[in-house]
């Protein structure tokens, strides 16, 4: 822990102070906080010198003046959100909602309750169940290139969730938690899922705000740890108005066989800029890493995964797929490291690109890095305009272009979309994307 | 016939990346005929296919073509769909990740104008689905994606039925079909165009010819129709293959050889 750091500013310590003390934090947990905060003035800003840093230029964020806000009493659900979790209501195990960093709306069945699932928020969590939260928070691990996100995002999370499913328990019913922006300027999602031993479970995070009329700045992490035998479905749906700029580093830690499927949806946002990554570390697990981009205007993507093989006999999958429109920019980069004594992994990655405009703009930058020699691993990507024959082909069945070009985009992204077994969730994030491909007049 | 023709092609000259395929087609297909178009490989009926519909690919240099008196050429390719023009493709593409059901729902939406019910819609796709001894479960599977030859063969003529054309043009339909697909293609072409649609036949052997029965049969060679006559002339051909028209016409085989090698 870095407490030799001096503090220039005493207003800034304080502010951590508060939160905690809001919060009614016990001492480890603000000392996690504190540590996160000390990180974060440390970590050097990243500029475009940096690898991971070069496609997205955040030189006019001056994040030192960025402050979260403290979660207020007595904060009701907006109308759209309200609506938004009555759709699956019926169909769902459980549901937190945060607005602006408060808790407005939380539930969970009894039954799930009843065989000892935790689905709450991070205060609530680390007040009644500290013991599984504290163990998992001391694994965290600071990625070097997003330690100055990552470590913001640790340090002034006021909302978040905290998902833990015990041993041998199988949840059918997904769970789905909804991180709003709605007044604020700034916005920290933090969630923690912790599966046990064989335990299965689906969960949503949804990032969502109307569009906002200024700029605001949100960072969020997504701490994922799967324990022997257990299965993950995961899904990232980001959807963040006009004005957003978002960063966002997800962490999945793999046990001895386990199993999670992972689907990033990024629909929103000015900007984005958003780290997957999966550790393989126990041999028999299994990674099926999944992602949809669509992106128009003058939307900014830059996505980053990493399949992180540091043992063998371990399988990781990728296919992302990224559909552009107008001015909109996608810069997808993925590795593949497989660390020295990683025999039997398997690799593989895809990414897809359509590029709907000749003015969007679409990279692909696969990296390898094998050093173990028996292994499978292989990759590619295309960057590819419309089909014509495809385009051809429906027209000849009546289609205006319009509406041919809508449904080749629709096909391309539904493959990614079908992957998202529990149906309230995947109908919901369909019809969000549909409905965001029904605007463009292509 | 006094009748304004349902199709009308005149002195049609085509050009696919700066080299004429076609040079000088001239075809009148009337409300209800069924028009077989012959020839080898490379001889330019699939250009006349794809020129029909409005392939961006195909540059018309010269000629017309009139659709129940419209000028064809100036329409898009969805406004000759909703004109009353289907093509059944010889290499129909993959979409994938749209179902045959949404992607037929769409379709027909857009050449009525109106969304058709959705019961109705199961009901009739249920039914040409039988009709091609096909499983109903296609419908949701992505358009031709993973499909056999045969099996896209067969799901354009479900295409065909859903949608009711005036004029099917259907390119080498049999190919890439065993005999009992062709016997089953065959009758659900006849059952669909029943006596109203106007078809053109494009093909390169004379066995579906036996069940879907010409009015007229025309031979192309070199981006011509050197020879129209009725169907004893598809039976000429089986018999006597295609040289001794050639020599006929006076076209030499040897140009006819070279130009199949460039074709």
């Amino acid at each position: 822990m870095s407490n030799t750091l001096t503090v220039h500013n005493p207003a800034e310590l304080e502010l951590i102070q508060s939160i905690s003390r809001h919060l009614a934090e016990p001492e480890w947990a603000h000392i996690y906080r504190k540590e996160a905060w000390y990180r974060f003035l440390q970590a050097p800003t990243p500029s475009r010198t940096h690898e991971h840093w070069r496609r997205t230029d955040i030189s006019h964020l001056n994040l030192q003046n960025i402050i979260p806000a403290l979660p207020v009493e007595h904060r009701a659900a907006p109308e759209w959100l309200e609506s938004l979790m009555a759709g699956g209501a019926k169909r769902v195990g459980g549901t937190l909602a945060f607005v602006d960093g408060t808790l407005v709306h939380e539930h969970l069945t009894e039954s799930l309750r009843k065989r000892g699932v935790i689905f709450t928020s991070w205060s609530q969590a680390i007040q009644q169940h500290p013991d599984p939260v504290r163990r998992a928070i001391e694994g965290v691990d600071y990625d070097p290139a997003d330690e100055k996100f990552t470590a913001m995002a640790r340090a002034y999370a006021t909302g978040g969730a905290v998902l833990i499913v015990p041993r041998g328990v199988e949840v059918t019913l997904p769970l789905q938690a909804f991180f709003a922006a709605e007044a604020t300027n700034a916005v920290f999602p933090h969630t923690l899922v912790v599966l046990e031993e064989d335990s299965r479970v689906t969960l949503l995070d949804g990032m969502l705000s109307p569009d906002l009329p200024g700029r605001a700045f949100g960072s969020g992490v997504a701490d994922l740890v799967l324990g022997s035998g257990s299965e993950l479905t995961y899904v990232l749906f980001q959807q963040w108005g006009q004005g957003m700029e978002y960063f966002h580093h997800q962490r999945a830690v793999l046990g001895r066989d386990s199993h999670l499927t992972t689907i990033t949806v990024a629909l929103g946002a000015s900007l984005s800029k958003v780290t997957i990554e999966s550790v393989l570390c126990s041999p028999g697990a299994v990674s099926d890493m999944l992602g949809v981009v669509f992106g128009d205007s003058k939307q900014h993507f830059d996505h980053h995964t990493v399949q992180m093989h540091t043992v063998g006999n371990t399988t990781s999958d990728l296919l992302f797929k990224v559909a552009l429109d107008e001015q909109a920019y996608s810069a997808y980069s993925g590795l593949i490291r497989i660390e020295p004594g990683a025999q039997k992994a398997n690799a593989y990655q895809r990414n897809e690109n359509l590029v709907l405009s000749s003015t969007a703009h679409a990279e692909t930058l696969p990296n390898l890095e094998i050093e173990a020699n028996d292994v499978r691993c292989t990759h590619g990507a295309t960057v590819a305009p419309v089909d014509v024959e495809q385009m051809f082909y429906l027209m000849s069945r009546g289609l205006a272009p319009r509406d041919a070009k809508r449904l080749i985009v629709e096909g391309f992204l539904q493959p990614v979309l079908d992957r998202i077994s529990a149906k309230s969730l995947r109908e919901m994030v369909s019809a969000k994307v549909d409905e965001k491909i029904a605007r463009r007049r292509f | 016939m006094s009748q304004v023709p349902l199709l009308e092609i005149r002195d049609l000259h085509v050009a696919v990346d700066g080299k004429e395929i076609l040079k000088g087609v001239s075809l009148t297909v009337h409300k209800g005929e069924i028009h077989a178009l012959m020839g080898r490989n490379g001889s330019g009926k699939s250009t006349l296919a794809a020129t029909l519909m409005g392939h961006p690919r195909y540059e018309v240099t010269r000629g017309e073509v009139l659709f129940e008196g419209q000028n064809l050429l100036e329409m898009e390719v969805d406004e000759r769909a909703r004109a009353g023009i289907f093509l059944a493709f010889q290499y129909p593409v993959a979409i994938p990740g749209v179902s045959v059901a949404n992607f037929l729902r769409s379709a027909l939406k857009s050449l009525r104008g109106e969304e058709l019910g959705a019961r109705e819609f199961r009901n009739a796709l249920k039914e040409e689905f039988k009709a091609l001894h096909m499983p109903e479960s296609f419908g949701s599977r992505y358009v031709n994606e993973g499909f056999s030859g045969g099996e896209k063969k067969r799901l354009e003529i479900v295409q065909m039925g859903m949608i009711q054309p005036k004029l099917a043009i259907l390119d080498e339909t049999d190919s890439g079909l065993d005999i009992d697909g062709v016997r089953i293609v065959s009758e659900n072409v006849n059952r669909i165009a029943g006596k109203d649609t106007g078809v053109l036949l494009i093909t390169h052997y004379q066995r579906i010819l036996r069940y879907i029965r010409p009015h007229f049969v025309h031979v192309m060679v070199n981006g011509r129709i050197i020879r129209s006559g009725d169907e004893s002339l598809a039976h000429e051909l089986e018999q006597r293959g295609y040289d001794w028209l050639l020599r006929e016409v006076g076209i030499p085989q040897e140009a006819e050889k070279t130009l199949q090698e460039v074709g």
